[in-house]
């Protein structure tokens, strides 16, 4: 009778171990030399929005985060990979020791110098007429307006176009989504003189809601086909239900329809609102003179300074700049992450 | 509670034609199945009576009004569909509860009634839920609760038991017909399950291709089919159809030669269902090839002198081995015959007399 060899079931789980431990930390080390570079910047931006300029700390202070930094990060994947779940109270110890080298060796060294845009309009301290210079408050009223204006015009006119580029099979319903799909491969710049002379022709040259049209108009064939695959997802029954049960089409419509897909308008709403905040070539070029300011021309107007640069201000207007797309994301990314991009289906 | 009359009713869609004229009329409380094949206008002919496709021609009427005109939400129908349907974004509660929202109803009434129809369906305890977190099953309980609590004047059932599994279809199967009984409603099934259609329905219309090919009780079409496509479509395992040519009182099939009571001449075909095959007590010559037990019946499939036949027993045990010669004995009454165009001969039949040439 043949031997039958008795595996070494030790030596293969060892091997599966090794094996499983290598593939893990070579994931992690490939995604954390990649984020490397992505993080860096908005580091930079928060310490040097923080440190005084001319401080012959800041060098050391930006070493010393960037350290703890590493530290907190490397932390929390030993925590997350030594014990798969670590205890409430590892956490907290790891949360003590990043709040006390911060305490002792970066908070002494902080200044909120940087941020005196806030409450003055005189930030070189010039004592000049301060009603001169622009206000970041209403700078930030401004984009405010702006990108929210542009969110409601898009979301309002991309939803019946969306909806019915999904339920109706009209005559040139497939022209019409590939239509959108060049549109949206334009390179919008190429339009700049053009769009340039038509708002000339229509009053709106120099006007914030021209501006926004503008800017609308570039974003809707983006929104509309994102939309569509959300409409093509609210099943077709459900709608026809509706009609039986006494509903009218447009009951049917805001009462089943539209709850069904206000996720995808959500993320479309954010992706508007996202793109009025951050716009400056055609706020640059549409606004001639610089009575109305948004957020973005503000950042420009900082940097731009006679004296020389001043980077610890330009960081805090950065910082400011990027504060409220911070919370807009804490709130919608759920419904950011159910996006997709459906196809040109039939 | 409604009478519905279909006279000349067809639809098309551009050039094509998916309804040819049809005429039909189905009395008040009945419960009728249209059956058919996928793609042969059932569907069509139910969307056309909940009013969400409009007749390209012929007229509608329930109780013998015209409804042509009447918009679906105005029809009072209350339709199960084949998805079901269910709003996702509201509650069961919600759900069942909305046809009621578009009718004058006070708040009270709503949850009488919201809570009757649930309990018509057994789903009171799932009523704070979302439809995602019920089963294929329970969801199809709420798609009849929120059919049933308009209190419709017809009941459309688009295949309705098609999503749920082999068990849980045979006990819905009774249950909706029971509330059929109970609450003595005009419905109207579509499926292209023949069983459902047979244990469900007081009436069968069997669709092919656009156009009604029978209705009768599920007895007639079963026994008497008016030709092949019924005859093939309806009854599991499907009836034996056997290439034959008829000589005036004589029918050829295969090698046997068999009396007719009537003259008859050209190609036929023989329609003999499995069962009215007795086996073991006659003259036809036969050997069993494979046998299929089936539980509480014996499938076999013979080779005999009239061609392949497939046959039915009743008994748990086959009586006979594969391979096994064996005599057998077809009843006359129930062998149907098919002329050439494949429509039933109904003025003549096998008579009882022995076989020819036995």
């Amino acid at each position: 009778m043949a031997m039958i060899s008795i595996p070494d079931w030790a030596a293969l789980e060892r091997r599966g171990l090794l094996g499983r431990l290598g593939f893990l930390s070579a994931v992690l080390v490939f995604l954390t030399v990649l984020t490397l570079p992505l993080v860096i910047p908005y580091l930079w931006l928060l310490v040097k929005s923080f440190t005084a300029e001319g401080d012959p700390m800041a060098m050391s202070v930006l070493w010393r985060s960037a350290g703890i930094a590493v530290l907190g990060y490397a932390g929390a994947v030993g925590l997350t990979l030594v014990s798969g779940r670590a205890p409430a109270q590892a956490w907290a110890v790891l949360g003590l020791v990043l709040a006390g080298l911060l305490a002792l060796l970066v908070v002494p060294h902080l200044t909120l110098e940087n941020y005196r845009f806030l409450w003055t309009r005189d930030i070189e301290a010039t004592g000049a007429r301060s009603d001169m210079m622009p206000s970041i408050w209403e700078a930030m009223a401004t984009s405010l307006a702006f990108a929210l204006g542009q969110t409601i015009i898009v979301t309002v006119t991309a939803a019946p176009a969306a909806y019915a580029l999904s339920r109706f099979a009209f005559v040139g319903r497939e022209t019409a989504l590939r239509g959108l799909l060049i549109l949206h491969a334009f390179p919008a710049l190429a339009l700049t003189v053009a769009v340039f002379v038509q708002l000339w022709f229509m009053g709106l040259l120099n006007s914030i809601w021209g501006v926004m049209l503008v800017m609308s108009a570039l974003e809707l064939p983006f929104t509309i086909f994102v939309l569509k695959s959300f409409f093509d997802a609210a099943p077709w029954d459900t709608e026809m239900s509706a009609v039986t049960d006494g509903a009218t089409r447009f009951q049917a419509f805001r009462m089943i329809v539209l709850p069904q897909v206000l996720p995808g308008l959500i993320a479309v709403a954010t992706f508007a609102f996202l793109r009025g905040w951050e716009e400056y070539v055609f706020v640059q070029t549409l606004l001639l003179d610089n009575e109305t300011l948004t957020m973005s021309l503000y950042l420009f107007f900082v940097a731009q300074d006679s004296m020389g640069a001043d980077y610890g201000l330009i960081a805090a207007v950065g910082v400011i700049y990027l504060l409220p797309v911070l919370v807009l994301y804490i709130f919608t990314q759920k419904y950011i992450t159910q996006m997709n991009f459906g196809g040109i289906k039939g | 509670m409604a009478r519905i009359t279909l006279s000349d009713v067809t639809k098309s869609w551009g050039e094509t034609q998916v309804l040819q004229p049809m005429s039909l009329e189905i009395e008040d409380g009945e419960f009728v199945a249209i059956l058919g094949p996928s793609g042969c206008g059932k569907s069509t002919t139910l969307f056309l009576l909940a009013g969400l496709y409009a007749a390209t021609s012929g007229e509608i009427a329930f109780d013998g009004h015209t409804v042509n005109r009447v918009d679906a939400r105005d029809r009072n129908v209350g339709v199960v569909f084949q998805s079901y349907a269910l709003y996702p974004n509201l509650t069961i509660r919600e759900n069942i509860a909305f046809p009621l929202r578009f009718q004058q109803v006070d708040k009270a009434g709503v949850t009488q009634r919201v809570e009757d129809a649930a309990r018509q369906v057994q789903i009171t305890r799932l009523l704070e839920r979302k439809p995602s977190q019920l089963s294929g099953g329970q969801q199809q309980r709420v798609a009849l609760a929120r059919a049933l609590v308009k209190e419709p004047n017809i009941l459309l059932l688009d295949e309705p038991l098609s999503n749920l599994d082999a068990t849980l279809r045979i006990a819905m199967r009774s249950e909706l017909k029971a509330i059929q009984k109970r609450l003595g409603m005009t419905t109207l099934l579509v499926t292209h399950d023949q069983l459902e259609a047979i244990t469900m329905a007081d009436r069968i219309i069997c669709m092919n291709e656009g156009r009604v090919v029978q209705i009768g009780t599920p007895e007639d079409l079963y026994r008497r089919p008016a030709n092949l496509f019924v005859a093939g479509f309806i009854g599991s395992p499907p009836m034996n159809q056997l290439a034959a040519e008829a000589m005036g009182h004589t029918l050829q099939v295969g090698r046997m030669r068999l009396p007719l009571t009537r003259a008859l001449a050209g190609p036929v075909t023989l329609g003999l269902r499995p069962e009215d095959i007795r086996l073991g007590r006659g003259s036809i010559a036969g050997r069993v090839q494979m046998i299929e037990p089936l539980g509480r019946e014996v499938f076999y499939r013979l080779e005999t002198e009239m061609g392949p036949l497939h046959a039915l027993e009743a008994g748990e045990h086959p009586r006979f081995a594969e391979g096994e010669a064996l005599g057998f004995d077809i009843s006359n009454d129930h062998a149907l015959l098919f002329d050439g165009y494949g429509q039933r001969v109904t003025d003549t039949a096998l008579t009882a007399r022995a076989p020819l040439d036995a």
